[in-house]
């Protein structure tokens, strides 16, 4: 997984989020002709800094992302085949431990939906959430229940319903019903014990193919990635670099806009009044708290390598001020959760953790407002007022 | 963000406000052959720049001068219906909250009218589009049982402040835009096929499992007629918006859910009874229209097909008899298309405050720059 500094990400999100609101704002715009601040706006439409955007997320951001996941799914497989021939405490907690990286790899890199990860529906093969209704848990369980041994073969397991065949389903065949069941509860000494083993194995090296395909064709860049690092009007997908700014650009404004709607907001009911932990993403292994961080420190990540820190020329101290405080908030509530050692339980039985959790929905959503709304602008980006997320 | 979160006391009191009036400036200049554009009645809904506040959401019955009147509305709107069968001195429309809203607004020309609000049931929540009965006495509207995931019409008497007297199927999830056939009984539904909810806002939940589809049902009896889907490696093409042309010939146009390198043709035909048809547009062309269709519809004679492509900022144009691609024309941020009363003639509204007078060959804009319009258009009167 990709780490940064707390100062690092300081310093680099108020340089990226100063730089989208004041580069871009009505005033400078106005006064292009005369101010520096309008040399940053001419600077971003620029092909060579969009063309080191491009080339600085490419390098810095996706192939290390989908590098930690690949590495980490072997890891996973190779210790869930561990497991399965010797089943033991050490061997159960090196599984879970495992299946907790690869996750959280999968974090780190879950925002970018084009490219080889949207190839033959592998994001949602990876991780079937938000499983609405139950349909995807249903599945898995009809499986365990089925115990159709002919279905784990390779080829048949790849015709199974999406549900079942990543991370998603992983969880559950890990943790059951996430009440700290024991695994000789869960893989018992029988028939029903083998199969959910061999299913476990299965589901492994399935995500460790699917990994190991996206990192590779990222790496050795397919026709596709080509194009995206190399726009030109020939081309049939990729045409120019605002296309391309733009395939990023979404990337961190979708995530935000599922973080706040899907991961946070979601789980307070549909008037915000009900609790409802079980909707969080990987609830059954407490994984979903450091899934967030994890989310939101990658949106960092991102937007601070992309080369956007380019945009800046100056820097006024009240809008430093503003922006740092907000993030400041959020990372003291992530780690009042560590202090407390909540889970996502803890947090929604509780109105002050509660109130902390709405209040990071809150920045989150401000944040991607600000960025929407200046940053498109600056860029001149095509996401107008009837063009932002369908309708 | 997060959709909005209205309760019935702010709606009431926020759509008693009605707006000031008319924006000075004339929004168009009449066309030479648009002879009768100085009669033209539009209807849009928009987000409109206060010089001292917040942009406030409003819905305007409009002509070529500027409003004839503007009714704020609590949230972002969608479409609009109109009543048919109604006087020479006033028009009512019905305004929708976009999805996921539960509010929906009736108003006419006559000011000294009170708007008229009503909801979605507490279980449902609106979709944006609706259709009257020729009568004018009933209203469709297309709305999602989102406890139960599936597709709803709801049935509401018109002539009883708008109260709901009947529900029946959509027979398919996500229905979107519905209009209704010549013989005034049949009424045919573009279901978008994505599944969302209120709670998690505009998010779609089952985008591997999605299946659009057009169905036809009988509006007297709410009785299936034909449903017709698309082929399983275009199940993520979602059927979003539809117009009636000549000879009751339904047009499409797709919304693709799929990867965005996949360029799947976006507007469809149907003929009752038959298999929907694709019409191929040039590689370019499909290339602006970014996978997305934000509004369709006929002109004047039914034969000229008018598209939005926002997302790529053009307008396409489509030959519905011969079921060819005609030409397009750019337009930022373009969404709304209104057919007027001139063979070919359309009017086209943008998220950037344009307003156009359009045909094949010709294009007049005028820009306001505090209106964003929204994603449709249409003509009143």
């Amino acid at each position: 997984m990709l780490k940064i500094s707390f100062k690092d990400l300081y310093f680099f999100l108020f340089i990226f989020i100063f730089g989208l609101l004041v580069v871009s704002s009505p005033i400078s715009a106005a006064t292009e002709a005369n101010t520096p601040i309008s040399k940053s706006f001419k600077e971003l439409t620029n092909n060579e800094i969009l063309e080191k955007m491009a080339t600085n997320l490419y390098k810095l951001h996706i192939i290390p992302g989908y590098k930690s996941l690949y590495e980490s799914s072997q890891v996973l497989h190779s210790s869930m085949v561990g497991f399965c021939s010797d089943q033991n405490v050490k061997n159960y907690s090196a599984v879970k431990d495992n299946f907790a990286d690869t996750v959280l790899s999968f974090a780190a890199i879950e925002h970018i939906h084009f490219g080889p990860i949207v190839d033959k529906y592998r994001l949602e093969r990876l991780v079937y959430w938000p499983d609405h209704k139950g349909r995807g848990l249903r599945a898995v369980r009809r499986l365990l229940k089925t115990q159709d041994k002919n279905s784990l073969a390779p080829e048949k397991f790849v015709e199974k319903s999406i549900a079942v065949q990543g991370l998603t389903a992983l969880e559950y065949v890990l943790y059951g019903n996430g009440k700290d069941q024991t695994f000789q509860e869960l893989f018992t000494a029988d028939e029903k014990g083998r199969f959910r083993c061999n299913y476990a194995k299965r589901l492994t090296a399935n995500i460790q193919e699917i990994s190991e395909k996206v990192y590779k064709e990222w790496q050795k860049q397919t026709p596709l990635i080509k194009e995206l690092l190399n726009p030109a009007l020939a081309n049939e997908h990729y045409r120019n670099r605002k296309e391309v700014l733009l395939e990023f650009y979404q990337s961190v404004t979708v995530e935000m806009k599922k973080i706040h709607d899907l991961k946070i907001r979601a789980l307070f009911g549909r008037k915000g009044k009900r609790s409802k932990p079980k909707r969080a993403p990987f609830w059954r292994s407490g994984l979903t708290l450091k899934i967030l961080k994890t989310n939101i420190e990658t949106m960092d990540f991102y937007v601070q390598r992309s080369g956007f820190k380019s945009l800046l020329d100056r820097s006024p101290v009240d809008l430093q001020f503003h922006v740092t405080k907000m993030f400041l908030e959020i990372y003291a509530s992530f780690k009042d959760f560590d202090k407390g050692s909540l889970t996502i339980f803890s947090i929604m039985s509780d109105e002050t953790s509660k109130a902390k959790l709405q209040k990071i929905a809150k920045t989150v959503s401000h944040l991607n407002v600000g960025f929407a709304r200046y940053f498109a602008l600056a860029a001149d980006l095509p996401l107008g007022f009837n063009a932002s997320d369908g309708d | 963000m997060h959709p909005m979160v209205i309760n019935r006391r702010d709606f009431l009191r926020s759509s008693f406000i009605v707006s000031s009036g008319a924006l000075s400036n004339f929004y168009f200049s009449s066309t030479a052959q648009s002879t009768a554009s100085s009669q033209e009645i539009f209807a849009a809904a928009r987000r409109q720049k206060t010089q001292n506040g917040p942009a406030n959401y409003s819905v305007a019955l409009f002509n070529k001068e500027g409003d004839l009147r503007s009714v704020a509305l609590p949230g972002r709107g969608h479409d609009i219906a109109v009543r048919p069968q109604q006087t020479s001195s006033e028009v009512e429309v019905v305004a929708f909250a976009r999805r996921p809203g539960m509010f929906a607004i009736a108003f006419s020309t006559n000011s000294a009218k009170q708007p008229l609000h009503f909801f979605a049931r507490e279980d449902r929540h609106f979709y944006g589009h609706g259709v009257f009965s020729p009568d004018g006495k009933l209203l469709f509207t297309t709305e999602n049982d989102f406890e139960n995931g599936v597709g709803v019409i709801g049935v509401r008497d018109a002539t009883s402040n708008y109260n709901q007297i009947g529900e029946f199927s959509s027979f398919g999830i996500g229905p979107h835009d519905m209009a209704l056939l010549d013989d005034g009984n049949t009424l045919v539904i573009a279901n978008g096929g994505l599944e969302t909810t209120p709670e998690t806002g505009r998010q779609i939940l089952n985008l591997p499992e999605m299946e659009p589809s057009l169905v036809y049902i009988d509006r007297r009896t709410g009785t299936l007629i034909e449903k017709q889907t698309l082929p399983r490696e275009l199940h993520q093409l979602s059927i979003r918006h539809l117009t009636v042309a000549s000879k009751n010939r339904v047009v499409f146009g797709g919304q693709f859910k799929g990867p965005k390198t996949n360029t799947p043709h976006l507007i469809g035909i149907h003929d009752r009874g038959n298999k929907i048809k694709l019409i191929e547009a040039p590689k370019d062309v499909l290339h602006n229209m970014k996978n997305y269709v934000g509004s369709i519809t006929a002109d004047q004679s039914g034969e000229i097909i008018a598209a939005s492509h926002p997302r790529g900022g053009i307008i396409s144009y489509w030959d519905a008899i011969g079921q060819r691609y005609l030409g397009h024309k750019t337009l930022k941020d373009g969404c709304g298309v209104a057919r007027t009363h001139s063979n070919s003639e359309f009017l086209l509204t943008s998220g950037t405050g344009d307003v156009a007078q359009t045909t094949l060959t010709s294009q007049k804009i005028k820009r306001h720059e505090d209106v964003q319009w929204d994603n449709h258009a249409i003509l009143v009167r």
